[in-house]
């Protein structure tokens, strides 16, 4: 089979709960919006095939499950994650002030070199703004992350953001096989079995040989 | 956030997150129950943990001081008393556990030199970020180094030069590695037809991080093993999945297998007249095997594919059914070798287990080869615990709601003697109908404990593997010690590559039935024949693996438990592992067993809807559908159309 893409990223959104993370996935995937989403039920994760530089990025972007809301993310998780959005709420103090405890917990379970940035969402509420773009900037630059301020509902940043993401990720990727002399289309290691029938039949019955 | 209160009303509370229980609140969920889910402990899985290195040390000190039960005595404070319906009584629950017992952990290398100390500090604290809004590349290139913990001038001023060397060995080795994986099958994310979309990759970091080459050390220092604790996955019950076994087949049918990889188990070890030696177990490593000659050969395929199919041949093995199935193999006039692998590799049982025991063994072991590959069993990348969070999350994506560091305090039973709510660790009442318990959470009024027994267990960390073949191996050993064959211990070694430890170390998991008051010592005969003595290591012709870090402990065996006749109804009772065998397919159907007690009529664990087929409704054709629903699935018809699709392309792709 043809693939249908270069390269796929497993892509995770994280931050406290209401922030708007569901938002931003379904704006991103299917640029839609409701504000009636009460929490995450149902989605796993979202798929969206973008292109760059001519080549097609197949992100696969997981969403939290509701289980950020009790702290509960499981360390399973983050296996295997090359970018993480971390998302705050720019009307909500404490989604800001939370930002750290989840970078503290990235640091511990997700690989070293994922790529990360921060997003301030809700941008388009002006009038109940809590935290400033440059406190935001601020942290970033402290984490040495990028930051955009992202409005799921009006639909300001969402593309740009994560196409930024997916980007840093790629030009990460690219280094390394540039710097190889090499040309690997596909990357990572694993290798999947398929549950196939055919391929199950015994191998003590087909054999006649002895 | 933390202090956020649960809704009051659900169907299920679910106590402990190990793996039945969560197997089982998974099934609740995706039949649309409401669950709550709580855990005592601030980590998933209870008996089926893992820690890196610090988290163990945190979990060997929390258990020093846990409480076996609660005072069952105790008076009800007034605070629950005031939560409390008429007619209601309520009894106490365990809010803490001791299911591990006389725990002792230490390095067997010495401390790290003054001199050694500082430049390992000098090399992990160079580490710069990166200015903002620049693609950065010094930033990962200096974050390898760091990993490389090369030498200490290059972090410090990392050029692009050495940073591009660097990042071509990485990948250099990565495509080896991946060349490795492709020709012998090892990683695996189990998958069948019906899914649509093969995540792929997910342990590209993982594989990424196995290639950062250390150099191999010829003397380790408790600092060298403290400075990766963080690429330690130790599990306190480490187990296998056999490939066609239960487990594996519900993670296929309820795509929980998206979120969780696996690696083969890559060979089956033995000891036989004291050397340790691989067992021959599929059908092209008997042909090629030097170990077996011609005619044991031909013994030995036919034994196993009368073993197959041993039912419909029921003359050949009925006299011996009341008998070991060591005698059973002995009237086959196999040779001692066959005898030796079959009952010791393929069927593990002791001398006395029965004929129908080994046989029903032996089948399973041999149904399993050839679905994932070269052996029946496969290991779950990062460790056992991984799989309770993978059927957490399948529960919480379809609307669980988890909290952990958090417990019930009190059931609540209405006047009829059954249980209609808790009262949680926060003081907060939550109604629901059923209450499902592991075990250890309930008093010991309420739980018959049938096996009553000790594990043994040790974890080792190794310099280098048992039987070292220069490919990464994950093997297992069913060693039975000349002293005591009734008391075999099972080894499971672990490479860098099944993603519980850096390169260049292994893990190796040893289990028995305990004997000894100290765990320890019920590993004295193993550790002796398999592992460098620690005194005389210098004159050890043979390369045997040196132990760098131990841990051993006692756990309780907790895997066959019910409730006595005191118990309230609607309360149901999940075993708390501890068993000695190597599988988990026994957690599946006691996972079913509690899923149709609560729900006769549902089917356990159906394949979800595809994320893909989920759509939004828009906030604006919300309004028009009434708004009721936020989403919905694509019809039926679509969605096995797109998987006929999906099914023919993978055809397409295995040919």
């Amino acid at each position: 089979m043809a693939k249908t893409y270069d390269y796929l990223f497993k892509l995770l959104l994280i931050g406290d709960s209401a922030v708007g993370k569901t938002c931003i996935l379904f704006r991103f995937s299917e640029d839609a919006f409701n504000s009636t989403f009460i929490s995450t039920i149902g989605i796993d994760f979202k798929i969206r095939t973008i292109e760059l530089d001519g080549k097609k990025i197949k992100l696969q972007i997981w969403d939290t499950a509701g289980q950020e809301r009790f702290r509960t993310i499981t360390t399973a998780y983050y296996r295997g994650a090359m970018g993480i959005m971390l998302v705050y709420d720019i009307t909500n103090e404490k989604s800001f002030d939370n930002i750290r405890t989840w970078i503290r917990n990235i640091e511990e379970h997700a690989s070293k070199d994922v790529e990360k940035m921060m997003l301030g969402n809700k941008c388009d509420l002006t009038d109940r703004r809590q935290v400033s773009k440059d406190r935001g900037e601020q942290l970033a630059i402290e984490h040495g992350i990028k930051f955009m301020e992202t409005s799921a509902k009006a639909s300001i940043n969402v593309e740009e953001a994560f196409f930024t993401l997916a980007r840093d990720i790629k030009s990460k990727m690219d280094r390394k096989i540039d710097s190889s002399g090499q040309v690997s289309g596909k990357q990572g290691g694993g290798y999947q079995l398929k549950n196939e029938n055919s391929q199950k039949k015994s191998f003590w019955k087909s054999c006649t040989l002895l | 956030m933390a202090c956020e209160e649960f809704p009051n009303n659900f169907d299920v509370v679910v106590l402990g997150t190990g793996l039945t229980e969560t197997i089982a609140a998974a099934a609740f969920s995706r039949i649309g129950l409401k669950v709550l889910h709580l855990d005592r402990n601030d980590y998933y899985g209870g008996a089926y943990s893992n820690f890196n290195l610090d988290g163990i040390e945190d979990w060997r000190k929390a258990n020093e001081t846990r409480n076996r039960d609660c005072n069952e005595d105790e008076e009800i404070p007034d605070k629950v008393k005031d939560l409390l319906q008429n007619g209601e009584t309520v009894i106490s629950l365990n809010r803490d556990n001791k299911t591990a017992f006389n725990i002792q952990a230490r390095f067997h290398v010495r401390e790290r030199t003054t001199e050694e100390q500082a430049k390992a500090d000098l090399k992990f604290n160079t580490f710069k970020f990166p200015s903002l809004n620049e693609p950065n590349p010094t930033s990962d290139i200096s974050q390898e180094e760091e990993e490389k913990k090369e030498d200490a001038e290059q972090s410090e001023s990392p050029s692009t030069d050495s940073g591009v060397s660097s990042c071509t060995e990485k990948l250099n080795e990565r495509l080896s590695l991946t060349t490795t994986s492709d020709n012998t099958a090892e990683v695996c994310e189990i998958k069948d037809f019906s899914q649509p979309e093969p995540p792929k990759s997910y342990c590209e970091d993982s594989h990424a991080a196995q290639v950062e080459n250390p150099p191999k050390r010829s003397e380790w220092t408790v600092g060298d093993i403290k400075d990766d604790w963080r690429r330690y996955c130790l599990d306190i019950s480490p187990k296998i999945l056999y490939c066609c076994g239960d487990l594996v087949d519900l993670l296929i049918q309820s795509d929980v297998a998206r979120y969780c990889e696996f690696r083969s188990v890559s060979r089956v070890l033995t000891v036989l007249n004291n050397l340790l030696l691989q067992v021959p177990c599929s059908r092209a490593d008997v042909f090629s095997s030097k170990a077996v000659s011609l005619i044991e050969k031909r013994l030995m395929m036919k034994f196993l594919q009368f073993a197959i199919d041993y039912e419909s041949s029921p003359q050949e093995y009925q006299n011996y059914l009341d008998k070991p199935f060591i005698e059973f193999l002995k009237s086959k006039k196999l040779t001692p070798n066959i005898q030796h692998y079959i009952q010791h590799a393929i069927a593990m049982v002791t001398d006395s287990e029965l004929t129908q025991v080994g046989l029903t063994k032996t089948k399973k072991f041999i149904q399993s080869l050839g679905r994932y590959g070269n052996t029946a069993f496969l290991f779950p990348l990062y460790g056992t615990g991984e799989l309770p969070q993978a059927f957490s999350r399948l529960s919480a994506v379809f609307g669980g709601i988890y909290c952990l560091a958090t417990t019930a305090t009190h059931l609540i039973a209405d006047s009829d003697r059954k249980c209609c709510g808790i009262i949680t660790s926060k003081g907060q009442r939550i109604s629901c109908r059923y209450v499902i318990a592991e075990c250890s959470y309930l008093p010991p009024s309420l739980v018959l404990k049938l096996n009553k027994r000790m594990l043994s267990r040790a974890v080792y960390i190794t310099d280098n593997s048992l039987l070292p073949t220069g490919d990464s191996e994950l093997s297992l050993l069913h060693y039975v010690s000349p002293k005591d064959s009734e008391k075999p211990v099972t080894v499971l070694e672990l490479p860098s590559s099944a993603c519980v430890c850096p390169k260049n170390t292994f893990i190796i998991h040893l289990t028995t039935i305990s004997n000894h008051n100290d765990p320890s010592e019920d590993f004295n005969d193993v550790r002796e024949t398999l592992f460098a003595n620690e005194v005389s290591v210098q004159n050890e012709a043979t390369v045997k693996p040196k132990i760098l870090w131990s841990i051993y402990f006692n756990q309780e065996d907790n895997s066959k438990v019910k409730l006595t006749e005191d118990a309230v109804t609607n309360v149901l009772v999940a075993s708390g592992g501890g068993d000695p065998g190597v599988d988990l397919d026994w957690c599946v159907a006691e996972a079913k067993v509690i899923f149709h007690t609560v729900c006769p009529t549902e089917e356990f664990l159906p394949k979800p809807p595809n994320p893909e087929d989920i759509i939004l409704v828009d906030d604006a054709e919300a309004s028009t559908s009434q708004g009721t629903s936020e989403y919905q699935v694509k019809n039926e018809e679509e969605i096995s159309e797109i998987q006929e699709t999906v099914s023919t392309d993978s055809v397409q792709e295995a040919v």
